[in-house]
């Protein structure tokens, strides 16, 4: 039997498991939204927790056999929250419209937690904005990690926070016990610990903090709908947000930045030099114990699969690479012309949550024409870093109101790919 | 019994998978494994009877704010279960963990 497809013999330290009466609670906030639980609380499709099937053994009848499956139910759920998103994603969405960068008023305000290796949040307070460093050097990281993001959207993006309106930036640390992980939550940054020995902890890598930071950026803008290729999308721009943070932090231009994602945060002895390349997809890591960065870099290679959301973290290479080859073709700083471009790309608001590569490629190309003139050397750029990938980008000019500010004031929201 | 867990997903997106096949009724070293599974599988009973916990349970990739959290894929026998991280948990999560880090090969 090989039933390690993608990642063998990987060693980790057991964790304890929670005690049962966590069971009825969620472990962590934010991962399904309530009203998507009273929604389903309501169904009488929401019983079952398994997918038909020939029950191979006596023992086995006992799990909700014959009811409807798991897929269909998660295909209506996730139906109708699409709806619900795309329904949200247009009343919020006339409030910014037309302004694309933002630039209200508000201050940094950071607060770091500690969890204390319990997977319990937000966790005990251990600095907020103002105090001085504490012994925790996961705590300090995080807090300057936040500084340096919110640095670079007050600096470059020209916005307060990630809301544009001044929200508390907030992590919490020691997530759970050896856990191999970082995520956004919904609300907050979480951090693990990593179990030490394919994984140090996550705070180590400024372009891992600025990449949860970017799932809130645009949660907070167009909230790409995290499956298929709008999540590969969303965690694109996750890549490119977190890259870029890092670059300004560094001041490295095109040619001197890495380009990877997540530099230091493989333990010793890990044949890596990240978990992402965004100029070499696929070339991050090669390792016995990791396996082989399974990134395509182009649209011939587009994985299909279940698993991560439909392999959001797997085909957001392909996005990565036009990111990429754009910036390398604009030269100078990346966030310059490359970064505004995808930048305001998501922060128009014109884009349907599930936008697909093709229609997020477009307006790509759109907003570089509306930033910078029609056929200018950055419009060809991006044209030509999409062509790259695989993916072509033709512009029909269905009227002449596509000019200045890259709005065409057809007043309808949720925007439409097919322009 | 045979039980294959796919934990996906995660900032780094890289995939585990492992899988393990034991006796259900057996004296022997697959006695552990078969009560372990017979206590997720009951905790499996109260996710479903529960309000609220049911659909965590169920719903694996549903849309939800939570970025780069774990996505487990467990098949217990015939079923196939898609359980987001923050929702597995006790005896399931006991399980789906002794998998991934024993039935490698």
């Amino acid at each position: 039997m090989s039933h390690s497809d993608q990642m063998p013999r990987l060693e980790r330290t057991p964790r304890p498991a929670p005690p049962s009466s966590a069971l009825a609670s969620r472990r962590h906030h934010g991962a399904i939204p309530p009203y998507l639980l009273e929604r389903l609380a309501r169904s009488a499709t929401a019983r079952p927790t398994a997918i038909p099937g020939p029950a191979a053994e006596p023992d086995e009848g006992e799990w909700g056999t014959g009811a409807p499956g798991l897929d269909v139910v998660a295909e209506l759920a996730r139906r109708t929250l699409l709806a619900d998103e795309r329904m949200r994603h247009r009343r919020e969405a006339p409030a910014r419209r037309h302004t694309g960068m933002l630039a209200e008023p508000g201050t940094l305000r950071r607060e770091i937690s500690d969890a204390e290796n319990t997977e319990r949040l937000p966790g005990r307070l251990v600095r907020k904005e103002g105090q001085d460093p504490v012994a925790d050097a996961d705590v300090n990281r995080a807090y300057d990690g936040l500084g340096s993001t919110y640095r670079f959207l007050e600096q470059i993006l020209e916005q307060s926070s990630i809301d544009g309106a001044g929200l508390a930036l907030e992590g919490t640390v020691h997530f759970g016990v050896g856990y191999d992980n970082a995520f956004w939550d919904g609300e907050r940054m979480v951090f693990g610990d990593g179990d030490g020995k394919v994984f140090n902890s996550f705070t180590v890598s400024l372009s891992i903090i600025a990449h949860e930071l970017g799932h809130g950026l645009l949660q907070h803008t167009t909230d790409l709908a995290y499956r298929g290729q709008s999540g590969a999308l969303n965690e694109s721009f996750a890549d490119v947000f977190g890259v870029l943070v890092e670059q300004f932090e560094r001041g490295h231009t095109v040619e001197e930045a890495s380009w990877i994602v997540g530099e230091g945060i493989f333990a010793q002895g890990i044949q890596g030099r990240g978990v992402r390349s965004l100029e070499a997809p696929g070339t991050a890591y090669d390792d016995p114990v990791l396996g082989k960065d399974p990134q395509p870099a182009h649209m011939d290679a587009y994985v299909r699969t279940r698993e991560d959301n439909g392999g959001v973290h797997v085909n957001s290479g392909i996005p990565n690479r036009a990111f990429y080859l754009t910036a390398e073709a604009l030269g100078g700083h990346a966030w310059e012309k490359a970064g505004k471009i995808w930048f305001q790309t998501v922060a128009l608001r014109e884009l349907p949550v599930d936008v697909d590569f093709r229609g997020f490629a477009r307006e790509t190309v759109r907003v570089a024409r509306s930033l910078y003139g029609r056929e200018s050397a950055e419009e060809q750029a991006v044209r030509a870093a999409w062509r790259g990938v695989g993916l072509t980008v033709r512009l029909t000019e269905s009227n002449g109101k596509n000019a200045k500010n890259g709005k065409n004031g057809n007043g309808k929201g949720g925007g439409s790919g097919g322009r | 019994m045979r039980i294959q867990v796919t934990r996906s997903g995660g900032v780094a997106g890289i995939s585990r998978t492992g899988a393990v096949e034991f006796r259900l009724r057996s004296d022997g070293p697959d006695a552990e494994w078969a009560a372990l599974y017979r206590a997720a599988r009951d905790e499996g009973e109260q996710l479903s009877s529960e309000d609220g916990a049911a659909p965590a349970g169920g719903l694996g990739g549903a849309p939800s704010r939570a970025r780069d959290a774990f996505q487990w894929t467990l098949r217990l026998g015939s079923r196939r279960l898609e359980i987001p991280d923050s929702y597995l948990s006790g005896a399931l999560r006991e399980l789906a963990e002794k998998v991934l880090a024993e039935g490698q090969g």
